[in-house]
């Protein structure tokens, strides 16, 4: 029988980075990818149907603490061509990221994460890793390094920002799974 | 090598963008260092050089913007890091230029519809070279010209009246003897072939139903050729077709009619002989898949504002009609559509499961049958 799927949605990509982490860290889970429609992003998982729906309910509550929209869905005896469906699927490139945090700064515009990435890597010893501008207005920019340095980064970020009415997301995760960070960093998204 | 500055401007829409960088450039010393555009209208522009030339072009630079549009981010980072944000996107855009023009005229309209009714328009107006056009989110697109002073004034004030009769002008703009580095924004150039119309019919829909609903009406009942299916930004399709005028206008007629019964239709618009340079311009094949013909079963569509939502309505049909999967489209903007195809009662079954289902995730766009496609329309399509 093939393996239930479950699906999270939410609008911007921090959120479903986080949840993706969150899902597969909760159960056993693999992830598939995710997807972008220009608006929402759909993170993709498989396994069996209770570590499914365990995945869902840690990822769903992990993504809420970033963005407040968040849908999910399960597929207990899904049909095949769903997979057709995760338009990133999850690279096998990439290095494994080793002791090193993910941080991430989400802002609608691309033009002040010109500004917050320069003044992340004057702050602290971080990796622009991606900059992700997969969404209509919505850019996520990821940057990796040592917990205490990505933390000190990204507050460097928020200061930038100021009270900007573009931020959208700002989060850390300290200790990622390496199959986020390939599906995310080293993604074929741009 | 290190910069003394980096100057960022981020403003919504091209004719804001290319005026600005216009008085940037002949403000100050400064060099083009990348752009990157992300979706409705929302461009970026990078530039270097030091610090004094950097502030005072990005100052006249979003003053200038201002005037034409939306800014959305002005800012100068002194000493940037330069090789640390060297994996940022808009370091790999292309920054080549074009060849000397005396002057340059934009036009940028929301949807294709008035755009190309104002690109006829201008180079029927004046002697100006159509450079090409684009779309850049949020349904905006523009249209640059090329020529002397006085013809690219005469095509720009043709075409906006022209826009405005058909569809929403959103602005425009003549540059006289523009700085070089204006060449950067260009279009691409018209892939198309330069030839005689008799007419050319545009139906403009949101979404990617309504376009197939379209296509499929135009295509049985007149004598038509589908030469493009745009799929253009703002989750907009626009649907072109080319034959006699009378034919076209009958298509156009019924397509229009057609696309807003199944979905949202934008704009609809018959032009008489267009001119060569717009048939290149807009009328070239851009998205149709290759030839795939199959049985023509009947066909049923979905279009969904989340992904979820059109996972679950298609595992459901699948589960509970006898229809089969045959492909999907993703128009991007909280648009994604698929397509399965059976016979018409399951279909009919399928679209009831799909319309149940797909409400629970988000909003149901489009669920729409065609009981009798057109034969091999599937092969004029994107999705298969």
């Amino acid at each position: 029988m093939a393996p239930a799927i479950g699906m999270i949605e939410v609008e911007g990509v921090a959120g479903i980075i986080v949840g993706a982490d969150a899902a597969a860290k909760a159960a056993n889970v693999e992830l598939m990818g995710w997807e972008s429609i220009g608006g929402f992003t759909t993170l993709f998982f498989r396994g069996g149907v209770g570590d499914v729906d365990t995945a869902l309910a840690a990822g769903a509550e992990a993504a809420k603490s970033v963005v407040d929209h968040v849908v999910t869905a399960a597929m207990h005896q899904p049909q095949p061509e769903t997979a057709e469906f995760v338009g990133f699927p999850l690279s096998h490139e990439g290095d494994d990221p080793g002791d090193l945090a993910l941080g991430m700064v989400e802002t609608r515009g691309y033009g002040s994460h010109v500004v917050t990435n320069d003044s992340m890597v004057k702050a602290a010893d971080v990796h622009i890793a991606k900059v992700l501008t997969v969404h209509n207005r919505v850019v996520c920019t990821l940057v990796t390094g040592s917990v205490d340095d990505v933390e000190q980064a990204v507050a460097a970020a928020r200061q930038s920002l100021g009270d900007s009415e573009w931020l959208l997301a700002v989060a850390v995760i300290s200790q990622p799974l390496a199959e986020v960070v390939r599906a995310f960093v080293h993604t074929s998204a741009s | 090598m290190a910069v003394a500055a980096l100057g960022i401007l981020e403003v919504r829409g091209m004719v804001a963008l290319a005026a600005a960088v216009d008085v940037m450039f002949k403000a100050a010393t400064v060099r083009l260092a990348g752009r990157h555009m992300i979706g409705s209208g929302w461009l970026t522009l990078v530039i270097d050089g030091p610090t004094a030339d950097v502030q005072t072009a990005i100052d006249r630079g979003r003053d200038e913007a201002a005037r034409h549009g939306e800014v959305i981010t002005a800012a100068v980072v002194p000493r940037p890091e330069a090789e640390a944000l060297a994996p940022m996107p808009h370091n790999s855009a292309r920054l080549d230029g074009v060849d000397e023009y005396e002057a340059l005229g934009i036009l940028e309209t929301k949807g294709v519809v008035p755009l190309a009714a104002a690109a006829d328009a201008m180079v029927k107006a004046g002697d100006v070279d159509l450079a090409g056009w684009a779309y850049i989110g949020g349904a905006l697109v523009h249209v640059f010209v090329t020529g002397s002073l006085g013809d690219v004034e005469s095509a720009v004030a043709a075409g906006e009246p022209a826009a405005r009769r058909v569809g929403e002008f959103h602005g425009a703009l003549v540059l006289s003897q523009p700085e070089m580095v204006v060449g950067a924004l260009f279009p691409p150039r018209p892939e198309g072939q330069r030839r005689a119309s008799g007419a050319l019919g545009i139906v403009e829909t949101t979404g990617y139903v309504g376009s197939v609903a379209a296509v499929d009406v135009m295509v049985k009942e007149a004598d038509v050729e589908v030469v493009s299916l745009t799929i253009g930004s703002g989750g907009r399709v626009a649907t072109m077709v080319d034959g006699r005028l009378d034919e076209v206008t009958s298509a156009v007629r019924s397509g229009a009619a057609r696309a807003g019964e199944a979905a949202q239709l934008n704009g609809q618009i018959v032009i008489s002989r267009p001119d060569a340079a717009v048939m290149a311009a807009f009328a070239h094949p851009a998205v149709l898949a290759p030839s795939r013909p199959r049985a023509a079963e009947a066909m049923g569509l979905v279009e969904t504002r989340t992904t979820i939502g059109l996972v679950k309505a298609l595992d459901e049909m699948l589960k509970n009609a006898d229809v089969v999967y045959e492909g999907r489209y993703k128009v991007g903007y909280f648009l994604t559509a698929c397509v399965v195809r059976g016979e018409t009662g399951a279909v009919e079954t399928a679209l009831e499961v799909a319309r149940r289902t797909a409400g629970q995730y988000g909003e149901l766009v489009a669920a729409y049958a065609i009981p009798f496609p057109y034969d091999t329309l599937e092969a004029r399509l994107p999705h298969a």
